[in-house]
């Protein structure tokens, strides 16, 4: 499990946890209060549809300003490295399924996502996504469209 | 009691069709599988299986995820035993002593108490969910708005004060899930909220789509940022039984283990992994000699599976007694249900008994079937976890983002859960728990409802929060839960729980 609580300061300080998720916060409630102020409040018997997030707009504001002050002592660092191989490409691959699924059914979809996906780590050949591509979309085929027979197009043009 | 029995004896009669015989068998094999292979948990791996069950009876599909569920928390220990790597989250503490007892050439005691723990901690657990469903349905069907409200409130606050991390950060994350389950149309007004002229968003965010992502896809990156979630060797196994010596360590741990777990299990926010903790802390508090742990102490195997276990099952109560899941994946388990028509809530038990006492037979079977599937088979599930991750990633990736379309049927919710991917690898960066964002995601819009109609009960005063006795009562024990967190000493002690693992 991921370490935790108060740390001894390390030699460089980390960027502190509780500075950045206060501005995320913060930041985020700030933004609820701005799209959610032109909803009506209504009246407190009769409570409107910008009530309850005004409140909770308000609350997080709060919370990630209190956060934000806490960060000058607590000493909580996060990890600032980002794996971007991974982050990019296997998000890549799941944008790449919902759109080569919408223009062209699920096996292309299949092939295409397997194909990103396993450039995520270096330690995966073409060929590991040639027969991985391969032999997933023929168990979707036969488990989704022919054994539970959902209304998946399966190659469509 | 003769009504209990009666009852029971009904439930088995649903249960041992052959249809639930299998389905319950197929949860435990799969939930054995997902609870063996590391970076697959049984959040994403129920999500996934979410459209199987579009075409099963209800009974059977609630009967094959519940096996999932408790059934991962068998597998989970074979993984953390023998590799030193937690199959699931909820055996993290189990790698410290199992796999010490491993490396001396007792990885089959190992393996054996925590199935055997197991297996003890289930029936417990199973005659416990039957046993108090009952009276806390007559009590739920007695609150009234406020109630439920204040019940929510103290929902939240104890995930929050049980959740991993940050306290603050985690009220935080619970506003923010709050506010993510108000996006769509509002119910009352029917104007739409949050939704930036997007027309897909009018139904809101779907839940499948965001736990995916939390859990599923981040979850894949983290993993593979860590270098492929496992590595080192497996252990070999020699005996498969414990000694009589071992036996007699063991047993007073399964027994404290069994209560912690089941215990914590029912708390909203709880469920197997705090129990996991929980019971290993205790253990090491109470022994006579604390350096053994870490050495290969037996109770620090015996405890914590048998506590994950009896998490997971008395996590069942108040999903089956209020309507209210305590943890994510009870939060499935609502999903599942609502997709065939069912609303979970006091009135299962009267208009579902086949459903409501089915699922708790199945559990005892479960267990049983599971005790077999981990004991003599274990070698093939062994033999699971030489599929290198590399591969296994991928396969993960799709079955994802298939189960999350065939949910609705809509690419956009496979958008959704890749926006939520990236930004739950975010929240693991900044260190905030996505547990409480769900819980907050799904509980929104009940929270919502329950407080709109308590105001206009009240005509608008917010004293209506406080006279009555039972929405009062909760809303002071959250109070209490967040003053005691926030009070040094406690939070010393809480933190050096968490630090166990």
């Amino acid at each position: 499990m991921s370490q935790q609580g108060t740390k001894p300061r390390e030699l460089r300080p980390l960027p502190s946890a509780d500075l950045c998720s206060g501005l995320m916060f913060a930041g985020l409630g700030v933004a609820i209060l701005w799209v959610g102020a032109d909803y009506s409040l209504g009246v407190p018997s009769r409570i409107g549809p910008g009530y309850v997030p005004r409140l909770l707009g308000v609350l997080l504001t709060a919370i990630g300003l209190f956060l934000i002050v806490r960060s000058w002592w607590t000493t909580e660092g996060i990890d600032p490295t980002v794996a971007w191989r991974p982050l990019l490409l296997i998000s890549a691959a799941t944008v790449a399924f919902a759109l080569v699924f919408e223009a062209s059914g699920l096996v292309p979809a299949i092939l295409v996502s397997v194909g990103i996906a396993n450039c995520a780590t270096p330690e995966n050949r073409w060929s590991t996504a040639v027969v991985l591509g391969g032999v997933l979309a023929f168990f979707a085929w036969l488990l989704f469209v022919k054994g539970l027979s959902l209304p998946l197009p399966v190659w469509s043009k | 009691m003769p009504d209990l029995l009666e009852n029971l004896i009904f439930g088995f009669g649903v249960a041992v069709t052959p249809q639930n015989l299998l389905f319950c068998l197929i949860g435990a094999l799969l939930g054995t599988l997902v609870g063996v292979l590391p970076g697959l948990g049984p959040v994403a791996t129920i999500a996934m299986l979410l459209p199987v069950t579009f075409t099963l009876p209800p009974v059977a599909a609630l009967i094959m995820l519940a096996g999932l569920y408790y059934g991962a928390q068998y597998g989970g220990s074979t993984t953390a035993i023998l590799v030193n790597i937690p199959g699931e989250s909820s055996s993290v503490v189990t790698t410290i002593d199992g796999h010490a007892m491993a490396r001396k050439g007792r990885a089959g005691s190992a393996l054996a108490i925590a199935a055997l723990g197991s297996f003890f901690a289930g029936c417990v657990a199973t005659a416990i969910v039957a046993v108090f469903s009952q009276p806390l349905v007559k009590v739920a069907g007695s609150f009234q708005s406020p109630d439920y409200f204040g019940l929510l409130v103290f929902g939240m606050v104890a995930a929050v004060v049980l959740a991993q991390g940050s306290v603050v950060r985690s009220v935080a994350m619970v506003v923010l899930g709050l506010f993510l389950g108000l996006i769509g149309t509002d119910i009352a007004s029917g104007q739409t909220r949050f939704t930036f002229g997007i027309s897909a968003l009018a139904d809101g965010v779907g839940f499948v789509p965001v736990a995916m992502g939390l859990f599923g896809i981040a979850e894949v990156i983290a993993s593979l940022e860590r270098g492929g979630a496992r590595q080192g060797s497996i252990e070999k196994i020699s005996r498969l039984w414990p000694t009589r010596e071992e036996a007699r360590q063991a047993w007073p741990a399964v027994l404290r283990g069994t209560g912690i777990g089941s215990l914590l299990g029912v708390l909203p926010g709880g469920g197997a992994l705090i129990s996991a903790f929980a019971a290993y802390v205790v253990e090491k508090k109470i022994a006579k000699d604390p350096s053994r742990f870490g050495q290969g102490a037996i109770e620090g195997v015996a405890a914590p599976e048998s506590a994950n276990n009896a998490g997971a099952q008395t996590s069942f109560i108040p999903l089956l007694a209020m309507g209210i899941p305590p943890n994510p994946v009870m939060a499935l388990m609502l999903g599942a249900m609502t997709i065939h028509g069912i609303v979970p809530g006091p009135k299962v038990m009267t208009e579902r008994p086949d459903l409501f006492w089915g699922m708790i037979a199945s559990m005892w079977i479960g267990n049983l079937m599971l005790i077999i599937i981990n004991l003599p088979l274990i070698g093939i599930w062994v033999k699971f976890l030489q599929i290198p991750y590399r591969w296994l990633y991928s396969v993960i990736l799709v079955f994802c983002c298939i189960g999350v379309f065939t949910v609705n049927n809509t690419t956009t919710d496979v958008l959704v859960m890749a926006l939520f991917g990236v930004f739950g690898y975010l929240l693991l960066k900044i260190r905030c728990e996505p547990a409480p964002l769900i819980l907050g995601f799904i509980l929104g819009p009940m929270l919502e409802e329950n407080f709109r109609r308590s105001l206009i009960v009240s005509r608008g005063s917010w004293s209506v929060f406080l006279e009555r006795p039972i929405c009062a009562g909760f809303l002071a024990l959250s109070l209490l839960f967040l003053l005691l967190v926030l009070l040094p000493t406690i939070r010393k002690g809480r933190e050096e729980a968490f630090k166990e693992g």
